[in-house]
């Protein structure tokens, strides 16, 4: 045990993961060509973000820590973006286990039939839970403790899964798929209640017109543009009593470009980040399809990419965004700048829309209701969060400053898991046991009145009574 | 003549990289020439200078230049992804011959 920890700890990460990628895409199956290419990237991806999140604060966090000092904005935590979770999760031995171990419990769930969704095909976004899971561990030191909270976050994950899958393929038109990734799904039993809210109200029934919107909120699909002006913004307000010098405004530009640097440079190395993953899932795919596995009625996770570009998932999602940011200046007990993660907004809605059948003004109410307590549970977690970036390499340069990646910590349901588990150590064996007790109830009543809560979710009778 | 497609998505990420790299095998088997540039789906209304867009998910989002917009979800998933490989080499072979013509 002592020798796998000097050995993990000398070759760090950037090789342990790929190597484990490598050995598990090799047992699935995955062509050996394929599966090395993916890995080494996966390696590069893990090292290029961990340089570029250094340019990003050391940058960044002097302005932000300014713009606490003299302002009355109390925002001292960074949105870096989900790949600083993703970084985290797998630079713990946590998340380099659970890609095997929940890859493995998830087949057991799936052919012991206690839930009908096959989730190791979207195995690259296991990270959205696992990183709650490694904080757990963080926070407890207990690597078991976090092992435990992660597969019940998993089976809350699938359980969604499988109640969401029908009005997600009747809306999207896509059949025999469903989504397992947190961060969209999780706010769609929310929107269950809130849409039986909105129906007395009788606001349910308001269209609004997605192309008039778009036209009119199309500035925020531009992320580059979008994190120039954020930069700008936040940089004069925190040198707003300096703004008389020259020096003054040429740090504020040199924000400004930085902001739009991690916008535009983002997207180039996550892809890189996901691609050692990316064979696992498409051989997986491909030999479900093929139909290796004799099972009538099941739902293939796939990655929510496909759904983004729906019209009314894409409109909500521009129109949320400013939305958001209002809310997390204005609304009290956050304190997180959303920032890297402000692009992913048509993603996060997309639970919501396939209950509000795109109904854009419901899904925009109850997103900016979920996503307010989001951000509660977001802040919360924002010095843990910290602390677990640090432990693996992150460098914070300004005293006070904090990172998170927003669209992980705003999980309101992660966050109820991970009190349960990080519980003070006299009641935790209690608060894990109601944890798990509560899933099994909801658990039940689901399996016994499926077709109604799935309709209730969105689906229709008809499209239940085509597929069932 | 090459042919220049955009692939897009919604983060420009994990379903662009699976589609784009099923396209490479597609035109490299046929032997046409080709450039490939990831996009966003956000971006697509205001792309210039492409041939041809594919977009990974279903979108009714337009080109305001008028560059054809292919839904290509089958390479992703794999169902239909025959069917969709035809109608994207007959649409890849037309521009091929319009830009033939153009310029000859």
């Amino acid at each position: 045990m002592q020798t796998l920890k000097l050995v993990l700890d000398l070759f760090g990460p950037s090789i342990i993961v790929p190597l484990v990628v490598f050995v598990l895409s090799l047992f699935l199956k995955v062509p050996r060509k394929q599966a090395f290419q993916g890995a080494l990237y996966m390696g590069i991806g893990l090292t290029a973000f961990n340089i570029i999140l250094g340019g990003l604060m050391s940058s960044l966090a002097p302005v932000v820590s300014e713009m606490v000092k003299n302002t009355g904005i109390n925002l001292p935590t960074i949105d870096v973006g989900w790949p600083a979770a993703a970084m985290i999760v797998y630079a713990n031995q946590i998340g380099m286990f659970y890609l095997v171990f929940g890859l493995a419990f998830d087949l057991v769930l799936f052919l012991t039939k206690w839930t009908d969704t096959f989730h190791p095909t979207d195995i690259w976004n296991y990270y959205q839970f696992v990183f709650w899971a490694a904080i757990v561990q963080l926070s407890t030191g207990s690597f078991w403790l976090g092992i435990l909270a992660a597969m019940l976050m998993n089976l809350i994950l699938l359980l969604i899964a499988d109640w969401l899958a029908p009005s997600l393929q009747e809306y999207y038109g896509y059949d025999g798929v469903t989504s397992t990734c947190y961060a969209p799904v999780n706010g769609a039993p929310f929107a269950v209640l809130v849409k039986w809210v909105l129906m007395k109200l009788r606001l349910h029934e308001i269209k609004l017109n997605p192309e008039d919107l778009r036209s009119r909120f199309g500035f925020w699909g531009e992320p580059v543009s979008m994190g120039v002006i954020i930069g700008l913004a936040f940089a004069i307000l925190a040198k707003w009593a300096n703004l008389g010098s020259v020096d003054t405004w040429a740090g504020v530009l040199k924000t400004a470009i930085v902001t739009g640097a991690v916008m535009a440079i983002y997207p180039a190395v996550s892809g890189l980040f996901v691609k050692g993953l990316i064979p696992i899932s498409q051989t997986l795919n491909t030999r479900l399809r093929k139909g290796e596995l004799k099972r009538k009625n099941f739902y293939i996770a796939i990655d929510p990419a496909v759904f983004f570009g729906e019209e009314a998932t894409l409109t909500s999602g521009l129109v949320l965004i400013p939305i958001i940011l209002a809310l997390s200046i204005l609304v009290p007990g956050n304190n997180t700048l959303p920032l890297a993660d402000l692009p992913a907004m048509p993603f996060m809605v997309i639970g919501i829309i396939a209950v509000m059948r795109g109904n854009i003004l419901s899904t925009v109410i109850a997103g900016a209701l979920w996503y307010v307590l989001g951000n509660w549970a977001n802040s919360d977690i924002a010095a843990v969060f910290t602390q677990a970036a640090v432990n693996v390499g992150v460098q914070i340069p300004a005293a006070g400053t904090m990172v998170t990646s927003w669209a992980i910590g705003v999980s309101p349901i992660c966050w109820l898991v991970y009190k349960a588990f990080a519980a003070p150590a006299t009641v935790r064996a209690l608060t894990i046991a109601a944890s798990f007790a509560v899933y099994l109830v909801v658990y039940f009543l689901f399996k016994r009145n499926r077709i109604a809560w799935q309709i209730a979710a969105g689906a229709s009778r008809e499209y239940l009574d085509r597929v069932n | 003549m090459t042919v220049r497609l955009v692939v897009a998505c919604g983060g420009g990420i994990f379903t662009t990289t699976v589609v784009t790299d099923r396209i490479k095998e597609i035109l490299r088997k046929e032997k046409i020439r080709f450039t490939i540039t990831p996009a966003k789906i956000t971006e697509i209304a205001n792309l210039r200078d492409a041939d041809l867009i594919v977009v990974t998910g279903k979108t009714t989002t337009r080109n305001a230049s008028n560059i054809p917009v292919l839904i290509g979800m089958p390479l992703f998933t794999g169902v239909g992804a025959e069917e969709f490989t035809e109608q994207f080499l007959r649409e890849v072979r037309r521009i091929e011959e319009e830009r033939k013509n153009a310029n000859p």
